[in-house]
């Protein structure tokens, strides 16, 4: 499982988001990040 | 790239002189530039009061406090403009106020204004034809080390946005620097609103939620190692990946192409092969590969743009020359290790504005992969071979891994080197401890989850808490 650093829980906090793949990056549209008021980003998939 | 221990860490509490929360006066007349330099262990506060200011082509808020540390900068009156600033050790501070003449502002202003016009250009072309036009700027700043190739880069994506919706797209090729990115990349990010200057990386890339400041969505590329010279094929390989992509990405967003780019290089001698004449291919490589159509050349004299109308093909591009600004300031070797120190804590612990939550779990010896490239600086090579774009594979102790920075691909654990090393990455990991005798390792992750079941890249970064 996984805990935040100082070993509590974390529900809802933010963090950097990994890094796009070069296809998704190049469909990218940098007027999504203005409207990132979401709490998820889930504009990427893990392999 | 090593991390020295003992530098001040932002996040800690500073030592705070009894004169810390004085109010300083500044009062600048339009045109004046007031430099200041803030030493690694001090903070800066300032808040324009009255008149439009800019830090490199950025506008600052009016009545907004500002904080800066460990950097060098100017505040540009673009008005008539008063501001307040403090100091957590103000006699620590170096500043002054230069007039408009000793700065190097008029000539910034002309090339951005030539930009722009290549901009309403290519803008009337694209009307008429949906075919890609080649006017739109494709920017390379060249210059030796402190030539103030950065700071430009910085302003000219900034005043770009100041007419436009859409800034260019900002690509760093200097892996000592590190922009939106920790140490060690490459990278190109689409200047979609301001710069966050307040952060010596220029702002964060994307987050789970919602910023202060508009985060930057950048493609990075990983090369790993500390200087191009440690292995140039892999830093090419890296670089063409990059341009590759770009292409792709422009091919698709007209608005973005229209923008332009705006390349910033290292150090110029980090560029040339160490030989006893100056060797230029990799300039000219760049030029094709970002099919780059001005050079910039910031200088404080002529040699180097006479020297490049020899060695670059002329006929399909412009060399203009940018005097360096007077408030340049030579960024010694301590101060590129605390900044390349803070970029990695900014990418998983984010800063003052950004405050990020990174991830801690425990991994197998047996679950993870690791490669690293081949340099000059590691056992990797056989005496008298040169590296080549390749990965060799790393064990998993100890003595190898504790305290690294990885990258994280997403190639499949199992994957060849040759797919590992052309892999995008999903970004970096720290190796926080290495357990040999449990053959366990505890990984930070700056997202939440477990850690990816895909190839590790060592980097040349180490980072300890
Ligand atoms: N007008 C100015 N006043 C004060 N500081 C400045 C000014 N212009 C640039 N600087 C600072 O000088 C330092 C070096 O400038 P910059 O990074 O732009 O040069 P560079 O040519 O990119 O250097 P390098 O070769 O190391 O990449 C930076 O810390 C920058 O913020
Ligand atoms: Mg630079």
């Amino acid at each position: 499982g996984t805990s935040g650093v100082n070993g509590t829980a974390v529900k809802n906090i933010q963090s950097r988001n990994w890094y796009l793949d070069d296809t998704q990056w190049q469909q990218f549209d940098d007027e999504e990040i203005v409207s990132t008021t979401r709490l998820k980003n889930d504009t990427f998939t893990l392999p | 790239m090593a991390s020295l221990p003992g530098l001040t860490d932002p996040l800690e509490p500073l030592n705070v002189a009894p004169d810390a929360h004085q109010q300083h006066c500044v009062a600048l007349d339009a045109g004046a530039e007031w430099r200041v330099r803030i030493p690694q262990d001090s903070q800066l506060t300032l808040t324009i009061k009255q008149g439009i200011a800019e830090i490199f082509g950025t506008e600052l808020a009016l009545a907004m406090p500002y904080t800066f540390q460990g950097t060098s900068m100017a505040v540009r009156a673009v008005e008539d403009v008063a501001l307040d600033w403090s100091a957590t050790s103000p006699g620590d501070v170096e500043h002054r106020i230069v007039s408009e003449a000793d700065t190097n502002a008029s000539h910034l202003y002309n090339l951005h204004f030539a930009l722009d016009k290549l901009r309403a250009a290519a803008n009337a072309g694209s009307s008429s034809s949906s075919m890609s036009t080649s006017t739109d700027p494709r920017v390379l700043l060249v210059g030796e080390r402190a030539a103030g190739k950065t700071s430009v880069a910085k302003t000219l994506c900034s005043y770009a946005l100041k007419t436009r919706a859409q800034g260019p797209v900002a690509v760093n090729l200097d892996p000592q620097q590190c922009v939106y990115a920790p140490p060690g990349c490459v990278s190109a990010t689409p200047i979609s609103d301001l710069i966050d200057v307040q952060n010596n990386g220029w702002g964060h890339s994307t987050t789970s939620g919602a910023t202060a400041l508009h985060a930057k969505q950048p493609l990075v590329k990983n090369f790993g190692l500390e200087r191009i010279g440690n292995n140039r094929p892999l830093y090419l390989a890296q670089v063409r990946q990059l341009a590759v992509s770009l292409d792709a990405r422009l091919a698709r967003d007209a608005g973005l192409r229209r923008a332009g780019v705006v390349v910033d290089t290292p150090a110029l001698a980090e560029l040339l092969i160490e030989d006893e004449k100056r060797d230029f291919s990799l300039v000219r490589e760049l030029v094709a590969l970002f099919h780059i159509n001005a050079v910039v050349v910031c200088g404080s004299d002529d040699s180097l743009a006479v020297e490049l109308h020899r060695e670059l093909p002329v006929e399909t591009l412009t060399i203009v020359r940018l005097p360096t600004s007077s408030g340049v300031v030579l960024t010694e070797d301590v101060q590129l290790r605390a900044l390349q120190r803070n970029a990695i804590r900014d990418y998983f612990y984010g800063d003052a504005t950004t405050v990020l939550s990174p991830y801690a779990v425990s991994v197998d010896f047996d679950a993870i992969t690791v490669w690293e490239p081949e340099s000059t600086v590691s056992g990797t090579l056989e005496a008298g071979r040169e590296p080549q774009a390749r990965l060799t594979p790393v064990e998993i102790n100890a003595s190898n891994l504790q305290h690294a920075l990885v990258a994280v691909t997403y190639a499949g654990r199992r994957a060849s080197r040759e797919e590992v090393l052309e892999s995008s990455i999903l970004g970096f990991a720290l190796i926080l401890e290495v357990n040999d005798t449990r053959r366990k390792l505890r990984v930070l992750l700056p997202v939440p989850g477990r850690l990816p079941d895909t190839a590790l890249i060592l980097t040349a970064s180490r980072y300890l808490e």
